[in-house]
């Protein structure tokens, strides 16, 4: 008699715990999540054009300039990133191209800064940021030395990268 | 002689008593029934993962999202109960934890709700219901400013509570 007595208990107390397991009116999910580093450059022009073609008589050639706008985001810690400028190839002798970017919010621009070959700072001190529209200016300066120079193109390559 | 009669008169009337006993033509039982309260709900999957890795030049980083589904059973009266939403600890800054529960049929979505450790409702107006394989999806919106964020998780609970 006691032995059937303890056997109904565990099986009344097997059947009360799966009641319990089973029974939830809440449940739970792990929500996994992660923020990968982001950083993406964008010119919204495809081209700008610089055609020199004035001058003041006894000064040299007036500059031309035109201008596009860029966009960036970025989710990098402050002050970790930089936009760096270059051409495919140097310029003509006697033909300077210069871009002033427009620093983003919280960064710093480095002015007017001539092009080349080789990247050169034109931004500098970026914090994580998505700013869109930020001016970019080009402007060509021609010596009278340089001469007529037929309509040619460079690539100009614009780099997000670490500071 | 009399005792004799008076044996046979004893052993008809236990005759008759017994006849009596087993001889009914109906009977009755009480049936003792219950329905108790029933709220059940199960999440399908165990886990989510939301990884924001992309953006637009300019624009937030895109957001990150998954989903599952939910299983709900519930007896309550109609619009007597509701499905509330919330995390362990709150997310990180620069971070939104949002979740997006469909309705079961009679019930009302809230749409995508951010999700703190204070419980937020998902679903309101729940009828009494037995449904499965709901939708529940989850999204993740980081700004720039919040960074690279190593991959981490978050416990979300969803339970069933009265309206």
């Amino acid at each position: 008699m006691k032995r059937a007595t303890s056997l109904l208990f565990a099986l009344a107390l097997m059947g009360v715990l799966a009641g319990t397991a089973f029974a939830a009116a809440s449940d739970t999910i792990t929500v996994n999540y992660e923020v990968q580093a982001i950083n993406e450059l964008n010119i919204d022009d495809a081209s700008v054009t610089l055609t020199v073609n004035s001058a003041t008589a006894g000064a040299v050639p007036d500059q031309a300039s035109d201008a596009t706008t860029y966009d960036i985001t970025t989710n990098c810690a402050a002050d970790a990133k930089k936009i760096t400028g270059a051409l495919n190839t140097t310029m003509p002798g006697g033909l300077t191209l210069k871009a002033n970017m427009t620093a983003p919010t919280g960064a710093t621009s480095a002015g007017a800064t001539t092009l080349t070959d080789v990247a050169a700072n034109l931004v500098t001190l970026i914090d994580g940021v998505a700013e869109a529209n930020i001016a970019l200016a080009f402007t060509l300066d021609a010596t009278i030395a340089a001469g007529v120079v037929g309509a040619a193109s460079k690539t100009c390559t614009l780099t997000l990268t670490n500071t």
